[in-house]
């Protein structure tokens, strides 16, 4: 997968992208099993590139609705999201549980909402979002990093093979 | 309905993972770099919301 994606509006401009994962990263039996299945893993990327206005609901509606025909029109596309860590997230919600969150935390439950409001307002099924947490603490000191899978369920058993990958690697 | 699976910890990951996790990390920066110096005419799609 090879695609992007510009949106403006106003002084805002967000540009996303899905291309696929460099499979370099990724262990061989992992490799052979998205070869046998014909898998493309492809990775979301969203970067605001100018405006520090709060995103509108209008801009996020228009990125799901590309990000959806994208993954209807390719059957055997699974898509992975990690959240960004590295760069802040203008005006956004800081009330109540919000006000401490890392903001890639914050874009994790961002993603998961959209996402089930998505599948819940288009009626779709057979669809499942997989969020995956890592915690790297010492001491109550470090970090945690938050990724998602998107796949069908008829894909749930390669998820399921990435996900006891990462166990497995993790030594758990 | 549930859309959204429960979420899988991991706790204390090791150094291997960590070590994947960078290298995913490494690519997707130089992705977003091109992403970000990409020409208006180089999308699939452009987008002016008024």
């Amino acid at each position: 997968m090879e695609a992007s994606y510009s949106i403006i509006k106003k002084e805002n401009e967000y540009r996303v992208s899905l291309t696929s994962v460099n499979q370099e990263a990724l262990p061989d039996h992992i490799r052979v099993v998205l070869a046998d299945e014909n898998i493309d893993v492809s990775e979301l990327m969203i970067e605001r590139v100018s405006g520090k206005s709060a995103t509108g609901q209008d801009v996020l509606h228009d990125i799901t609705g590309w990000v959806a025909e994208l993954f209807f029109a390719n059957p055997n596309l699974i898509v992975y999201y990690s959240c960004d860590d590295m760069t802040p997230i203008p005006r956004r919600n800081k009330r109540g549980g919000n006000r401490n969150m890392p903001v890639n935390e914050y874009r994790s439950k961002l993603f998961t909402r959209i996402f089930d409001t998505y599948m819940a307002s288009h009626q779709v099924t057979g669809v499942t979002n997989t969020p995956i947490r890592i915690d790297n603490y010492e001491n109550g000191i470090g970090y945690s990093l938050f990724f998602h899978f998107i796949a069908r369920n008829i894909h749930n058993n390669i998820v399921e093979i990435l996900k006891d990958n990462i166990v497995e690697v993790s030594g758990k | 309905m549930a859309y959204t699976k429960e979420t899988l910890v991991i706790n204390n990951p090791s150094e291997q993972l960590l070590k994947v996790i960078e290298k995913l990390r490494e690519n997707k920066q130089a992705k977003l770099d091109k992403l970000r110096n990409m020409k208006p005419e180089e999308f699939s799609r452009r987008v002016i919301l008024s």
